[in-house]
C-alpha cells in the first residue's frame, strides 16, 4: 500500500480513531477518515509555463529513450528523472463518509500515478496523512471548506465495505428553488424525466464540436416545477433513460440563459432510478398524474417555443425570457424598436412567400470545422464567389 | 483554402453547393398579422424538407410536390419564438422579426394559460 504496509497495518490494528470528514482542518494533522469514493475523475494533463503534461512527457521520454539507445548511452535513468519535471497531471476523488461529510482529495504527478491504481469508485478506504488546503470554489463544488491533497507520504488502504457510508452524498434542493440560484452555482436535484431531447451537435465559438442532449426533469415540490437538464459528450450519447425515469443528479451547474437551466458537468454524478425514498415519492407522484404532471418550467429552451411562458410561475424571469404575446401586442408595444426583444407568439401561417425561390446557394468553405454558409454569387463567366471567404468556386453545381 | 474543400466535396470536377432556406412568411392571429423571416433550420422544420430537396424537385419539374410542401405548411397554427431586432439597411432602420423556433401547439400548456387568463378576469 501507499506509505508502506507496515504503517497501514499498525494503524489499522491499533483500532485508530476515525474522524468525521466534516471535522478535517489544516491545523490538525493526525487523523484518519473512513470514506467511500463517490466520484473518481479522469487523469488530467495540461501544459503550463514549466512544461507540458503527461502525454507530452511520455513522448519526450520515448524520444529520449530512442536517442539514447541509438547512441548506446547509459544515462537513461538520470534523464528519466529530468523528464519528470514536465509531468503535470492530476486527478481527484470525491470522498463521502457515514456522517454525511464530503471532501475532494486531489493528487498530483507521481502521487497521481500511484493512487490512480488504488482508488476505485464506490469502494471504501481508510485515509490518513494528507494535507488540507483551502479549496478553489470555482473548481471544487463539494460542501467542504477545504480540499485534501494526498502525496507520497499519505496512507490509503482499502477497507471492508461499510453500509453506513452512502454512495453519493446528495443535498437535494427543490427544482422550483433553482429560480433563486445564481448562474454557475452547483446544485443536487432529483426529478422525473418528462422529456428526452435528441442528441445534437453544436459548434462552440472556440471551434470545438460538442455533443449535447437536453432533458426536462420535474419534481413536485412547491406545486411542481420543471427545468431543462443538458448532458454533454458521452453522457449525452449514452443516456438510455426514458420519460418517467427518475434521475438524481449531483453537482449540476445552474445556467441563467433563456430562463434557468441545469448542465451536467464532468464532475456531476447521475444516478438513474436510485433506491431512495425521494425517488419512490416522485414515482408515485408521476404515476398519480398519469405521466403528465402539471408543472411550471423554469427553462425557456431556444428550441422549444412551446415551453412555459412563465406566467404565474415562481421565477422564469431570467435573461432572454419571453412572455407570450399577440401579434397586436408585438406591434403596439414596439418590440425590437429600442432594443432586441424576444417573444413567444401563437399564430397561424397564412402565406409562405415563394414567388422567387426562398433559398440561396451557400458557401461550402470550412471555417472552424463548419461550412461558412454565406451566400455565394455567380460571376459572369460561370464561377461563383463568396464575399466573406473571398474565394472563387469554379463551376459548382447545385447539390 | 479552396483546395481543402475541393478535394472533400467535389466529385469529378464540380463543387457541390448546398442550398439553404431564407424564408419569409406571413402570420396571422386575432389581433393582427406580420411578416416573419425563417432561416434554414426553422424553415426545414416548417416545410418538412430541406431546401436541397425542394430545389431538386423544382429542377426535375415536379411542381406538384413543391406546391404540396408549401401548402402542407400553410394554415397551421404554431407557437413561434421570435426575435424582434432593429436593423439598418440603406440608411433606413426597420424592425425585423426572425423566427428562432417554431413548434406545434402544446394543447395542455395552451389550455392552462387560457385558464390562467380567464381566472384573472374572474378575480377582478
Amino acid at each position: 500500500m501507499a506509505g508502506g504496509p507496515a504503517g497501514a497495518a499498525s494503524s489499522g490494528a491499533a483500532g485508530q480513531q476515525i474522524y468525521p470528514i466534516k471535522s478535517l482542518n489544516p491545523y490538525q494533522t493526525r487523523w484518519t477518515i473512513k470514506a467511500r469514493v463517490s466520484v473518481k475523475s479522469d487523469m488530467r494533463q495540461w501544459t503550463n509555463a514549466k512544461g507540458t503534461g503527461k502525454v507530452c512527457g511520455m513522448l519526450l521520454l520515448l524520444l529520449l529513450l530512442l536517442l539514447l539507445l541509438g547512441r548506446g548511452s547509459y544515462l537513461f535513468v538520470r534523464d528519466n528523472s529530468h523528464v519528470r519535471r514536465f509531468c503535470t497531471q492530476l486527478f481527484h476523488v470525491d470522498l463521502v463518509d457515514a456522517q454525511g461529510g464530503e471532501i475532494r482529495a486531489t493528487m498530483f504527478n507521481d502521487s497521481a500515478d500511484q493512487f490512480f491504481e488504488i482508488f476505485e469508485p464506490n469502494k471504501v478506504y481508510l485515509i490518513s496523512k494528507g494535507t488540507l488546503k483551502f479549496k478553489n470554489k470555482r473548481f471544487n463544488p463539494t460542501p467542504h471548506e477545504y480540499e485534501l491533497t494526498l502525496d507520497q507520504g499519505s496512507i490509503v488502504e482499502e477497507a471492508l465495505d461499510d453500509r453506513t457510508i452512502p454512495h453519493t452524498n446528495f443535498q437535494f434542493c427543490a427544482i422550483s428553488s433553482i429560480a433563486d440560484c445564481q448562474a454557475d452555482q452547483t446544485v443536487d436535484v432529483i426529478g422525473v424525466v418528462t422529456e428526452v431531447g435528441n442528441v445534437a451537435e453544436i459548434h462552440t465559438k472556440a471551434g470545438k464540436d460538442l455533443i449535447k442532449r437536453t432533458l426536462t426533469v420535474a419534481d413536485d415540490a412547491h406545486g411542481g416545477a420543471a427545468i431543462d437538464l443538458t448532458l454533454w459528450g458521452g453522457m449525452a450519447e449514452g443516456f438510455d433513460g426514458t420519460v418517467g425515469t427518475i434521475l438524481a443528479v449531483k453537482s449540476a451547474r445552474v445556467s441563467d440563459y433563456n430562463g434557468k437551466g441545469l448542465s451536467a458537468l464532468n464532475s456531476s454524478v447521475i444516478e438513474k432510478n436510485p433506491d431512495r425514498p425521494e425517488a419512490y415519492r416522485l414515482r408515485a407522484w408521476f404515476d398519480g398524474c398519469n405521466g403528465a404532471p402539471s408543472v411550471v418550467s423554469l427553462s425557456q429552451g431556444q428550441y422549444r417555443a412551446g415551453g412555459g411562458d412563465g406566467t404565474g410561475g415562481p421565477g422564469g424571469a431570467g435573461r432572454g425570457d419571453a412572455t407570450t404575446k399577440t401579434l397586436g401586442q408585438i406591434r403596439d408595444e414596439f418590440l425590437g424598436h429600442a432594443k432586441t426583444d424576444y417573444a413567444n407568439v401563437k399564430a397561424t401561417v397564412a402565406l409562405i412567400k415563394h414567388d422567387t425561390d426562398p433559398w440561396y446557394p451557400s458557401c461550402p468553405n470550412m471555417v472552424n470545422d463548419r461550412p461558412c454558409q454565406k451566400k455565394v454569387v455567380a460571376g459572369a463567366t460561370g464561377e461563383w464567389h463568396c464575399d466573406k471567404c473571398n474565394i472563387i468556386l469554379p463551376k459548382p453545381s447545385l447539390r | 483554402m479552396v483546395d481543402l474543400y475541393w478535394h472533400s466535396l467535389s466529385l469529378s470536377l464540380s463543387v457541390v453547393l448546398v442550398v439553404r432556406y431564407v424564408l419569409t412568411i406571413r402570420v396571422n392571429d386575432h389581433s393582427g398579422s406580420n411578416w416573419f423571416s425563417c432561416f434554414n433550420d426553422v424553415a426545414t422544420e416548417l416545410l418538412g424538407c430541406s431546401a436541397d430537396t425542394l430545389a431538386l424537385w423544382k429542377e426535375n419539374k415536379n411542381e406538384q410536390a413543391v406546391e404540396q410542401a408549401y401548402n402542407n405548411a400553410t394554415f397551421r397554427q404554431l407557437k413561434f419564438r421570435i426575435r424582434a431586432k432593429s436593423e439598418t439597411y440603406m440608411d433606413e432602420s426597420r424592425v425585423k422579426y426572425q423566427v428562432m423556433s417554431a413548434a406545434p401547439l402544446n394543447f395542455a400548456d395552451e389550455s392552462r394559460s387560457l385558464i390562467d387568463a380567464i381566472r384573472k378576469y374572474q378575480a377582478r
